[in-house]
């Protein structure tokens, strides 16, 4: 297709074109009705995988349309919003998200945690401690925490519905016995109200050991999937753990080079181990440095 | 006819023990849309168990026995004499068109009943989880949630079926048919049944591992002190294991008696030819 002179650039001049008017924050009404409807009967029910109808965003599936979807759908023009990636608030993809969310609802964007009202994120908890008024959205590849020890989606529900994880225990018993430990880097599934297994998007097992009893609600949205689940607040989370072996958090090589943090999730970039939230890592850093 | 016949051959007083553990009454399963004619047309005296009006298979028919606490019942026949549908009646596996099962006294249900299967891997084993995670399944299952207990557990029953311990953390589908029926009765041990069922354990071993594991599941049974059924066209192998023999012919028990008895002294003809064909 060759590109006209009046071809649109944003989607205000797209439904301009159409002589409609431009849908607030881009999903339409009924849409985000639906979405706040999963939202409510996910936040009712703990850790269960509440279906959804997920529509084809300007990403592509897989690259957090789920998380999208959920922030799109709550999303006030007086709500500031925070995109990151694995820590990183200047990825392209983080970059990108920010500017549909915050020009479609026309609210105001940041990089600081605390000044965030609602943060999407894909693959971290944000180090700095979220508050009770603020809102995690994350981005969720595999909702499904039984996915690779039951295939079968019916049989994985039959166990949900019974409460039945021997499988899952039975992967986790296989590995500790061969290896010494969970096969698990990110996404070790977790016991929602000692009840229901839910898989808490692929974060490390840093961020899994944070997740008991947040003060405010995480979202996760699987857009490919279709499937939302949530964690009301103060919510009781813990691994999938031995009582005798409880989960480790990963281990960092050193402290972050620019911040020089021994106690938060550090990773390797280029041969040396720094913060992997960058805002936090900043914080820290405006605090140390006088 | 059958009854009679077994009345016939077995003039020994059969060896009831007082208080049956199991209980089986006139069980009968028939493969088939079956007719009036099945069982007339069955049998000894028809000489086969498929039935010639309907085309059915009398598999089982009219079989009643009883097993004792610390029993350990064989039974033997020829291959399609009815032994498997026998054991996987009692297994639950199959409903039986008629007749009852009950051990102590209740009807029988899945959860006092195990079953060895001939082939570990069919039997429901992961293949390619270790061996000590195959026999924590059933512990888990049990709702044991300390890994150093389940470890320890796993690992003592395997030692006890003599798998040695640097084999425990193997993959199941790298050892050998004679280890993969070892794990099986480790995972039967977990939780120890009050009857166990042994489906042609040794068949497809070479002779050295098959003496092993009968020396192994002559313990098991003695030591379980649970009713035991064991199945097998290997009379060298129920001699070692059964204290009592059932023989199936054409679907129907033609004689019964204490093992030593039945193979040293048989008193059908059925029994004798298979006594007599049995290669020393």
């Amino acid at each position: 297709m060759t590109p006209g002179p009046q071809r649109p650039s944003t989607v205000a001049a797209l439904a301009a074109q159409h002589g409609r008017p431009e849908a607030y924050a881009y999903l339409d009404e009924d849409t985000k009705r639906n979405v706040r409807r999963a939202i409510l009967k996910a936040l009712a029910i703990p850790g269960w995988q509440v279906p959804f109808a997920s529509r084809e965003m300007p990403v592509a599936r897989g690259w957090g349309s789920g998380g999208l979807q959920v922030t799109l759908s709550l999303v006030g023009p007086n709500d500031v919003v925070k995109v990151i990636d694995q820590g990183d608030d200047h990825s392209s993809n983080a970059v990108g998200m920010r500017k549909l969310i915050s020009e479609s609802a026309g609210c105001a964007e940041t990089t600081s945690t605390t000044a965030a009202t609602i943060i999407q994120s894909r693959h971290r908890i944000p180090e700095l401690d979220l508050r009770a008024d603020q809102l995690l959205v994350l981005q969720v590849p595999h909702p499904e925490p039984l996915r690779r020890v039951v295939p079968a989606d019916v049989a994985a529900l039959v166990h949900h519905a019974e409460r039945d994880y021997t499988p899952a225990w039975l992967d986790l018993y296989d590995a500790e016995a061969r290896i010494g430990g969970p096969r698990t880097a990110a996404d070790h599934p977790v016991l929602v109200d000692g009840a229901r297994l839910m898989s808490p998007s692929p974060i490390p097992r840093y961020d899994v050991l944070r997740l008991n009893r947040r003060p405010h609600p995480i979202l996760l949205g699987a857009g490919r999937r279709a499937r939302l689940t949530a964690l009301p607040p103060y919510i009781d989370v813990a691994p999938l753990a031995f009582e005798d072996s409880p989960l480790d958090p990963e281990h960092a090589g050193a402290p972050c080079w620019r911040c020089g943090s021994t106690q938060t999730y550090r990773v390797l970039a280029e041969r040396r181990w720094c913060c992997s939230d960058i805002d936090a890592c900043r914080v820290r850093l405006e605090a140390t440095t006088p | 006819m059958t009854t009679n016949a077994v009345a016939d051959y077995n003039d020994r007083a059969p060896l009831v023990p007082p208080e049956p553990v199991v209980s089986v009454r006139r069980l009968a399963h028939r493969f088939g849309s079956g007719c009036d004619r099945c069982i007339d047309l069955t049998g000894e005296a028809a000489g086969t168990n498929r039935c010639c009006a309907c085309g059915s298979v009398v598999a089982v028919y009219d079989a009643s026995f009883d097993i004792g606490p610390h029993e350990v019942l064989g039974v033997v026949g020829e291959s399609g004499s009815g032994k498997t549908t026998l054991l996987r009646c009692l297994h639950l596996d199959l409903t039986p068109d008629s007749g009852s099962i009950s051990v102590g006294g209740q009807a029988i249900n899945r959860s006092t009943v195990v079953m060895v299967h001939q082939n570990a891997l069919a039997a429901g084993l992961y293949p390619r989880l270790a061996a000590e995670s195959n026999v924590a399944e059933r512990l888990l299952g049990g709702g044991a949630r300390h890994f150093g207990e389940i470890h320890s557990r796993a690992a003592e029953l395997l030692n006890e079926l003599g798998l040695q311990p640097e084999r425990h953390t193997d993959a199941l589908m790298t050892f050998s048919g004679g280890m993969q029926q070892r794990v099986q009765l480790a995972r039967a041990l977990v939780d120890p049944p009050q009857v166990l069922l042994l489906d042609e354990p040794t068949t497809g071993l070479d002779p050295s591992v098959q003496a092993d594991l009968l020396d192994v599941m002559q313990r098991v049974t003695e030591a379980l002190g649970s009713a035991s059924v064991v199945v097998s066209h290997d009379l060298a192998a129920v001699r070692v294991l059964a204290s009592r023999i059932v023989v199936l012919h054409h679907g129907r028990i033609v004689e019964e008696g204490i093992a030593e008895q039945v193979l040293e002294d048989p008193q059908h003809p059925y029994t004798q030819l298979l006594v007599s064909s049995r290669l020393t």
